[in-house]
């Protein structure tokens, strides 16, 4: 699935958001993720997508990536790089809850238009064995490692995250495709939300990540992402 | 008949003997009212053990458990002493000396296990910093050991809003927030030793022969690795860069008066150094610059044991030095073409080093670096080929060290 600009950044379901810029502390992440959640409600009601009625920072529901909401992890590829590529993120479940479906991922801040997303697929990684986790990789859908024995891919709404947190075996991947767009200001996804379902209850977690293209609109969402 | 009446009267009155007895055992026998422990041994020199703490009163400040020098768990007693803050010691000089104040102390149980609480209210100034930490040691003792645990704590301060919401949060939410395994590891016999080790030979000053309470002899300026950066492919860089009001907790080493040190605990100290080194490709580590310094304690004339600890840092810091792999084994893959890997963190998982602090020269032992991430900390790594990032403890986006591998 293939989306050329902010307003189709609404994956399988989410909603591009136009929060305000705010700076990178927890304070504000949480304002961020908090008028976010308001926002979604709104416009999912418009656009006709799903609709999320909890949102919450990594870390504190039962669908986690990290399990820390104050720190972030960025990639962000130069202008004139060559993609496309897939960005991996770890998701898990905490807290003892029980397996979650994922309904739709989508960014928690949208910048710039130097971007595009490509899709978001699921997959579940036995540690040790075949593949392992991938934080970037080329191509979309990514080309894995293990030709043998490639792990399944499947796409991201729908898809079950099983594996704890606590798990030193098991590791269920949100994989997220990305490439450069036909804008020139760079930019891209502060911030992934990612809408799920848990016993009949519609939840959404905001994840850590930044995944950037460089240029004016990522510089000033997320300095020093790019380097000096 | 008269004799069964003097029977009767002889077994009221045994009666009558027996529960004015057993009134005057129980008496006797009356346990210490909760409120004051009363310790099976007797307390180390510089132990204030008339301070008291009720159950619902003063903080929270550790729990955990005493174990002796094989592993096992023993039974003691543990106290907290309040040492003076940053500013008070920072005007230090060698010859200079205070004494640590007690405000709790408990027995443990049975199976060695304690939790101690201190009252922080009754602190004068000077021990309190600006932030509200107070710098405590945990100092337990049995029959025949002592030992010790540095720690900086961050109670409330009088007037604020309490820590804990509800009185039951209140009795278990310990400031120090992972349990304690405290060995009593010095022998309580070997206080008292006059001669100096070799390497404690030349102080800057040498506490007086009737000391008492804990007094500087002598001050060191010591390295610390506050973060760093590995890389090992062509093509890869890292650089490191943190700005001013970040944190780091240093490891504390105590030695008894005739023998070695070994790390006991750790304090915090803040930094406003900011660092901005420029993209590297090998393997560095970024070091900040720490005063340390090394305190005699003695009780009456005799020399109880030395305590070394972080004082301040300095503000110096100096260019990325050549480091070794650690062998990191939770990774993940990384695309080429440019990419910029970052993390900023204000969590997470702290970068820690068990061997930090560059003392050894010193001591003989390095001590642990634990630097709490500020929110203007970041590792950028650049890729511009494809590669693989490793993580020491976890995966890199959460690891406390990451290496390229």
């Amino acid at each position: 699935m293939r989306v050329g600009s902010r307003k189709r950044d609404c994956l399988l379901g989410s909603e591009d958001m136009t929060a305000k810029a705010g700076r990178r502390n927890a304070r504000v992440a949480a304002r961020v993720a908090a008028a976010s959640a308001a926002t979604l409600c709104t416009m999912a009601t418009i656009l006709g997508c799903s609709t999320s009625t909890r949102a919450y920072l990594d870390g504190h529901g039962d669908l986690a990536s990290t399990e820390q909401h104050s720190h972030y992890v960025s990639g962000a590829f130069p202008p004139n790089a060559k993609g496309p590529w897939t960005f991996g993120y770890r998701l898990c479940t905490r807290n003892h809850a029980p397996a979650v479906t994922v309904i739709s991922v989508g960014p928690t801040k949208a910048v710039g238009d130097g971007y595009r997303v490509l899709g978001a697929l699921g997959r579940h990684v036995t540690l040790g064995v075949g593949d392992g986790p991938i934080g970037s990789i080329d191509g979309y859908p990514p080309i894995l490692g293990n030709p043998q024995h490639p792990d399944a891919l499947a796409p991201a709404n729908g898809f079950t995250v099983s594996a704890r947190c606590s798990d030193q075996t098991k590791y269920d991947e949100l994989l997220v495709g990305w490439d450069t767009g036909s804008g020139h200001a760079g930019g891209g996804w502060v911030g992934i939300n990612v809408t799920y379902r848990e016993n009949g209850h519609v939840h959404t977690v905001s994840l850590p990540y930044n995944m950037l293209i460089c240029g004016p609109a990522a510089d000033h969402a997320v300095p020093g992402a790019c380097g000096d | 008949m008269v004799h069964r009446s003097k029977f009767r009267i002889l077994r009221r009155r045994t009666a009558s003997a027996a529960v004015t007895i057993g009134v005057v055992i129980g008496l006797i026998c009356q346990p210490a009212a909760a409120a004051t422990p009363h310790a099976a041994a007797s307390p180390p020199p510089l132990v204030d053990t008339s301070v008291t703490v009720g159950s619902s009163s003063g903080e929270l400040v550790a729990d955990g458990t005493l174990f002796n020098n094989d592993g096992q768990a023993v039974k003691g007693a543990v106290a907290v002493l309040a040492w003076p803050n940053e500013q008070f010691l920072k005007s230090m000089k060698p010859g200079d000396s205070f004494v640590p104040r007690t405000i709790g102390w408990i027995e443990t149980d049975q199976r060695g296990n304690f939790a101690v609480r201190g009252d922080f209210s009754q602190l004068p100034p000077g021990y309190r910093a600006s932030n509200g930490q107070v710098d405590v040691v945990l100092r337990a003792w049995s029959d025949d050991f002592v030992g010790d645990q540095s720690m900086s704590v961050s109670p409330p301060t009088p007037g604020s809003i309490p820590l804990a919401s509800s009185a039951t949060e209140k009795a278990t939410k310990a400031l120090h927030s992972d349990p304690v395994r405290l060995t009593v590891r010095q022998s309580r016999a070997s206080a008292g030793a006059q001669v100096l080790p070799s390497e404690k030979a030349t102080p800057d000053a040498t506490a007086s022969s009737f000391c008492n309470g804990i007094t500087l002899i002598r001050t060191w300026r010591v390295w610390s690795i506050v973060g760093e950066g590995q890389t090992d492919r062509s093509g890869t860089t890292a650089d490191f860069s943190t700005e001013s009001s970040h944190s780091v907790t240093l490891g504390a080493a105590v030695a008894s008066a005739n023998g070695g040190f070994s790390a006991s605990g750790s304090i915090t100290r803040s930094s406003n150094v900011t660092l901005n080194w420029q993209p590297q490709h090998g393997r560095f580590s970024y070091q900040i610059e720490t005063q340390y310094g090394e305190w005699q304690e003695c009780s009456l004339g005799a020399v109880l044991q030395y305590d070394v600890r972080a004082i301040t840092d300095t503000g110096g810091t100096r260019p990325p030095i050549a480091t070794g792999s650690f062998r990191a084994s939770q990774c993940t893959q990384e695309a080429g073409g440019g990419l910029t890997w970052s993390r900023g963190d204000y969590g997470g998982s702290h970068f820690g080093l068990s061997g930090g602090v560059q003392i050894a020269s010193e001591i003989g032992i390095n001590l642990s670096v634990d630097t709490a991430w500020s929110r203007n900390s970041t590792v950028i790594f650049r890729f511009q080929n494809p590669s693989v990032l490793c993580g020491s403890n976890t995966f890199p986006q959460n690891a406390s060290r990451i290496e390229e591998a």
